[in-house]
C-alpha cells in the first residue's frame, strides 16, 4: 500500500511538530534545572 | 555556490565558540579522574536528555536514513532505522537503573564484563566496544568531510583537522562534563535547525503534496508501507543498532551521570521519542532525491540529503544545513572521544599503579590519541560501511549474553563466551562480505537479515541454555564489592574479576 498524500503530509508535519515539542520540553527542563540549582545554592 | 573560505571561516567560528564554552564550564570542575570520565550523579533531566539526544544524533542521520530511504526499501526502511535508534535508547531506560543498582560505583561496560565474567569476556567486549566506537567516530569525520566537500569544495583534511582540533581542545581539557554541557547547547541549536532545514526545503519544493507527487511519479515503491525489502532491512537494522548501542560506552557513562534513577529513565525515554521524528525527517530526503532524479549512481544514495538541499535551497539555507551537520558531528565526536578514553582509563589501574592525577593525565593522553586517529582516518575519505557492519555484527552476537549477567545469577563466563562465539560464527556464515573469503557456498545465500538475526538469536538462545545447564550460582551483590571508585584508596584493590 502506497502512502497517500494526506498520510505523507501527516507524517512530515507530525514529525516536525514532535521535534518542536521536544525542543520546547528541552528548553523548559534545562531552565527548571537551572533555577533549582540556583535555589539550592542560595 | 557557497565558497570554501566562507564556509570554513564560519565552521571555525562556531567550533571555537563551543570549545571556549566547554572549557569555561569545565574550569575548576575537574578535580579527580571521576569528574573527568564519570560526572557521577551530577546531571539533571534537561541536560541529560540533551546530551543523550545530541550524542545519539550524529551526522549519520543526514546520511544513513536517507540512504536507506533511497536504496534499501523506502519509507519502511527509514521506519526500521527510527525504531532501532529509539529502541536502543529505550533499552537503557530499563537496563540503566539495573546497572546503577548492581554497580553503584562503576564506570564502564568493560569493567562490568571483567567483574562479572573475567578476562576472556572482558577482552572480547573491550575489542568490540572500542572497535564500534572508533568506526562510528571515523564514519562521522568521513561523513562531514564529504558533506562539506559537496557543499563548498572544502578539502576533507581541512574539515577533519578543524573539527578534530577544536573538539579535542575542550574534551581533552574538560572531559565528560565539557562534552555534556556543550551537548546541551548543541541540542538547543540542532533541533530548530533541523526543523528550519526541512520546512524551507519542503516550501522550496512546493509543499508536501508536490513532494509526494514527485516521489510517487518516479518511484512509488519508496512510499510503499510494509515493502518486503524495507521490512527485511528494518528488521536487521534494529538488531544491529540496538546491539551496537548497548556496547557503546557513551550510554554507560550517562547512566552514571544521571542525578537519580527517575531522571535516567525519563531522559532516555524522552530521547528515544525525540530520535524517531528526527530520523524520519532526515530519511525522507532519500525518496525525495530519487523523485527529483538526483540519485544517478548507488553511491549518490548516501548523500541524498545534501544533493536535495544543494539543488533547491539558496546559499544562506545551505550554510544553515552545513552548520547543522557540523553540530551533529561535534556533539557525537566529543562524546566518543571521552567514551573511548574512559574505557581505557578505567582499566589502567589493573596494569599500572597510577595516582588520581596520573589517571586524569592518562585519560587526556588517550583523548589526544583518539582525536588524532579519527582526524587522520576521517580525512582519507575511506568507505567504512563494511567495517561498520562488521562491528555491528560483533555487537549483535555479544550484547544479550553480556547483559544477561545483570539479571541471571546462573550465567557464567564459559557459557556466555560460547554463546557469543557461536552467534558470531552463524552471523559470519551469512555475512555477505564474508562470502568472498569463506568457502561457504553450500549454505543458503548470504544476507544481512540472516546474518544479524541469526547472530542475535543463536547467542541469546545459547546464553540461556548454558546458564540452565549445571548448578552455577553467582552472587550478583559481589559486583558492588568488586567495582569501586577510581579515586578511592581501595579502588580496584579487589577488582580481580568475577566467577569464571
Amino acid at each position: 500500500m502506497t502512502l497517500s498524500a494526506l498520510g505523507f503530509a501527516v507524517l512530515i508535519w507530525g514529525s516536525l511538530a514532535l521535534v518542536a515539542v521536544v525542543f520546547l520540553y528541552e528548553l523548559l527542563t534545562v531552565w527548571r534545572d537551572r533555577n533549582g540549582r540556583a535555589a539550592e545554592s542560595a | 555556490m557557497v565558497t570554501t573560505t566562507a564556509l570554513l571561516g564560519l565552521l571555525v567560528a562556531v567550533l571555537v565558540v563551543f570549545a571556549a564554552f566547554g572549557a569555561w564550564y569545565a574550569r575548576g570542575r575537574i578535580e579527580t579522574v571521576e569528574d573527568y570520565i564519570t560526572a557521577r550523579n551530577s546531571t539533571g533531566g534537561g541536560a541529560l536528555t540533551a546530551t543523550v539526544v545530541a550524542s545519539s544524533m550524529g551526522a549519520w542521520i543526514l546520511f544513513s536514513p536517507a540512504e536507506a530511504g533511497a536504496a534499501f526499501g523506502g519509507i519502511t526502511a527509514v521506519a526500521g532505522y527510527a525504531a532501532g535508534s529509539a529502541l536502543a535508547l529505550a533499552a537503557f531506560a530499563v537496563v540503566g537503573p539495573r546497572i546503577r543498582t548492581l554497580l553503584p560505583e562503576g564506570h564502564s561496560l568493560t569493567e562490568y564484563a571483567y567483574a562479572r565474567y573475567g578476562p576472556v569476556m572482558y577482552g572480547y567486549v573491550l575489542l568490540v566496544s572500542v572497535a564500534y566506537m572508533f568506526v562510528f567516530l571515523a564514519a562521522e569525520f568521513t561523513g562531514i568531510a564529504s558533506a562539506l566537500s559537496l557543499i563548498a569544495g572544502v578539502p576533507g583534511w581541512q574539515t577533519a583537522a578543524v573539527v578534530g582540533a577544536t573538539v579535542l581542545a575542550y574534551t581533552g581539557y574538560g572531559g565528560l562534563r565539557a562534552s555534556m554541557v556543550t551537548d546541551t547547547a548543541q541540542t538547543v541549536l540542532i533541533l530548530p535547525l533541523l526543523i528550519v532545514s526541512v520546512v524551507v526545503t519542503l516550501l522550496a519544493l512546493g509543499g508536501t503534496n508536490a513532494v509526494h507527487t514527485t516521489v510517487v511519479d518516479a518511484a512509488p515503491e519508496l512510499l510503499t508501507l510494509g515493502a518486503p525489502s524495507g521490512l527485511e532491512f528494518g528488521a536487521y537494522v534494529v538488531v544491529a543498532i540496538v546491539g551496537a548501542e548497548m556496547l557503546n560506552q557513551a550510554w554507560w557513562q550517562r547512566v552514571y551521570a544521571a542525578s537519580d534513577e527517575g531522571t535516567l529513565r525519563r531522559s532516555f525515554l524522552v530521547a528515544a521519542v525525540a530520535v524517531v521524528p528526527m530520523v524520519f525527517l532526515a530519511g525522507i530526503f532519500g525518496p525525495v532525491a530519487v523523485g527529483l532524479g538526483l540519485v544517478d549512481a548507488p553511491a549518490d544514495a548516501s548523500v541524498s540529503f545534501f544533493l536535495v538541499v544543494t539543488k533547491v535551497l539558496p546559499d544562506p539555507a545551505v550554510i544553515a544545513v552545513a552548520v547543522l551537520a557540523v553540530l551533529l558531528v561535534v556533539s557525537s565526536a566529543d562524546t566518543l572521544f571521552n567514551a573511548i578514553a574512559s574505557v581505557v582509563t578505567v582499566d589502567l589501574p589493573r596494569v599500572v599503579d597510577l595516582s588520581d592525577s596520573g589517571l586524569t593525565a592518562a585519560a587526556r593522553a588517550v583523548t589526544v590519541v583518539v582525536a588524532a586517529a579519527a582526524t587522520v582516518v576521517g580525512a582519507q575519505g575511506y568507505s567504512v560501511l563494511t567495517l561498520f557492519l562488521l562491528a555491528d555484527l560483533l555487537a549483535a552476537a555479544t550484547f544479550v549474553p553480556l547483559l544477561y549477567g545483570l539479571y541471571s545469577s546462573r550465567a557464567w563466563s564459559g557459557g556466555v563466551a560460547t554463546a557469543s562465539a557461536a552467534g558470531l560464527v552463524v552471523g559470519l556464515a551469512f555475512f555477505p562480505p564474508a562470502r568472498a573469503v569463506l568457502p561457504l557456498s553450500a549454505l543458503p545465500a548470504a544476507s544481512y537479515f540472516l546474518s544479524f538475526i541469526g547472530a542475535a538469536a543463536v547467542s541469546t538462545g545459547l546464553a540461556v541454555v548454558t546458564a540452565r545447564l549445571g548448578n552455577r550460582q553467582y552472587d550478583l551483590d559481589r559486583l558492588d564489592r568488586d567495582v569501586r571508585r577510581l579515586d578511592d584508596d581501595g579502588a580496584l584493590a579487589d577488582g580481580r574479576g568475577g566467577e569464571r
